[in-house]
């Protein structure tokens, strides 16, 4: 056989070559005087490569138990780390996400449109504008494109659709997107404005907040819902991110779920006594980073 | 399976953080990377859950440094620099070795030869190697060769370097 080339021996050392190449290559060392110090040699610098690499363990450290190992495990972030990619995640999507919501929140407009139309379609209601055909029931998809803004001016020329905006507008926001809900509930119930002091007496401690970032509202949750506090802080961009803490009882398991949004769609984090949501016009991984932030 | 999931993670944690440890030189990060490889799995259910985590534990490790290299660039422009991660403290055995030389070596080597070579000293088979890098099975003997020659020939170039700059 030729000589063996590197590849060949590394594998022999390694223990990997299959039975039949084995016998053929220590066939081969017997009678080639070459090859065995060839062997030799790669035998002394795979040992110096593992040594050389065995210096480079990480310390070791107690390994967790399996049963807790959970998917989506947040990462530990350096704050600067964090908050720089934080901002730049906020001034990236801040406005994308934003049209996203407001077109959200005109899905739910466009379905109360479409819960009304049957109303307005009455021959009576139509009657009061004779001079135009009654549209046809719009799907929710048509009223949507027919309302860029939340707040639509009176359409003259449609009558119908206009009296129906404002009956969508007065109506209550029932299909609102969950997130939004505490946020109208805020709007009616103006009087559940918090100062600092009446935080600190619902949390039992001072709320937490991002550090540097300004507090647009601090608002009581209702007992009904959990209780507890919502911050508003504005992120960067128009982006506002909302801080949902309450204080959490000695058992954990007692924490009353907040009814007014899905816990699944908000991430949590403890903070000492503190429980903290957080909820946002921003990816997951960026609400993630803001809520290692929060202190 | 699970119950086999558990026995792979007993035998395979340890090597997977030193993998990674290898590629993201950070203890905190090795390990959380490493965990999130084994929760994924519990998830997907690989058929073969040893070479599957560690190539997912790879794909992780490279999101994970160019995320770290944009977040550098954020810094920079927010003048506001990230604490160097502690160096781990020496081995005894290894005090004299020269860790951030092995360290440049290693970091200088190819990206496949690098893989390779660490996939063999985590513990993988040729075969598995093969499977997961895309090597034909016979020229995994060749890059490990190659991945060492090279490891240790960058390794002393930078020590001959270090001698004639102090001598």
């Amino acid at each position: 056989m030729l000589h063996a080339d590197d590849g060949l021996l590394h594998s022999y050392l390694d223990g990997a070559l299959p039975a039949a190449e084995r016998a053929r290559l220590e066939a081969h060392l017997r009678e080639c005087a070459e090859c065995r110090a060839g062997l030799d040699a790669e035998r002394a610098l795979r040992a110096r490569a593992a040594t050389l690499l065995g210096g480079l363990a990480p310390p070791e450290r107690e390994m967790p138990e399996y049963a807790r190992l959970r998917p989506h495990k947040r990462r530990r972030w350096r704050v600067p780390a964090a908050w720089a990619a934080s901002i730049a995640a906020a001034f990236a999507t801040g406005w994308y996400l934003q049209e996203q919501r407001d077109v959200r929140r005109l899905g739910g407009n466009a379905t109360e449109i479409a819960g009304t139309r049957s109303d307005a379609a009455e021959p009576a209601r139509v009657a009061q504008a004779p001079r135009h055909a009654a549209p046809p029931p719009a799907p929710p998809a048509r009223a949507l494109e027919a309302s860029p803004a939340p707040v639509l001016p009176p359409a003259p020329q449609q009558p119908v659709a206009g009296a129906v905006d404002a009956k969508v507008r007065a109506a209550p926001p029932r299909a609102l997107a969950a997130a939004d809900a505490s946020l109208e509930q805020r709007d009616r119930t103006s009087n559940s404005t918090l100062d600092a002091a009446a935080a600190v007496a619902l949390l039992g401690r001072a709320p937490a907040a991002l550090v540097d970032r300004p507090i647009l509202s601090m608002t009581r949750i209702s007992s009904e819902d959990g209780g507890g506090v919502v911050i508003e802080q504005e992120v960067g961009a128009g982006a506002v991110i909302r801080l949902y803490e309450r204080e959490v009882p000695a058992n954990r398991d007692e924490l009353a779920p907040m009814a007014r949004a899905p816990a699944s769609e908000r991430l949590a984090r403890y903070l000492g006594t503190l429980r903290v949501e957080i909820a946002g016009p921003l990816t997951a991984d960026s609400l993630s980073k803001l809520l290692d932030l929060v202190r | 399976m699970p119950d086999d999931l558990a026995e792979i993670y007993r035998s395979t944690y340890r090597a997977l953080v030193r993998f990674l440890y290898r590629k993201v030189w950070d203890v905190d990060r090795a390990e959380d990377l490493a965990q999130e490889a084994f929760a994924r799995a519990v998830v997907h259910k690989p058929e073969n859950p040893r070479g599957w985590l560690f190539v997912v534990a790879a794909n992780m490790a490279r999101d994970e440094a160019r995320r770290a290299a944009r977040e550098r660039h954020h810094l920079t422009l927010l003048k506001s620099a990230p604490e160097p991660s502690a160096p781990s403290p020496d081995d005894a055995v290894h005090e004299q070795l020269d860790r951030a030389g092995v360290r440049a070596a290693l970091d200088a080597l190819a990206p496949r030869d690098r893989d390779v070579l660490l996939l063999w000293d985590a513990g993988l088979s040729y075969d598995e190697i093969a499977a997961h890098t895309g090597l034909a099975r016979g020229a995994v003997g060749t890059t490990l060769a190659r991945a060492r020659h090279r490891l240790v020939e960058a390794y002393d170039a930078g020590r001959g370097g270090q001698r004639a700059a102090r001598g």
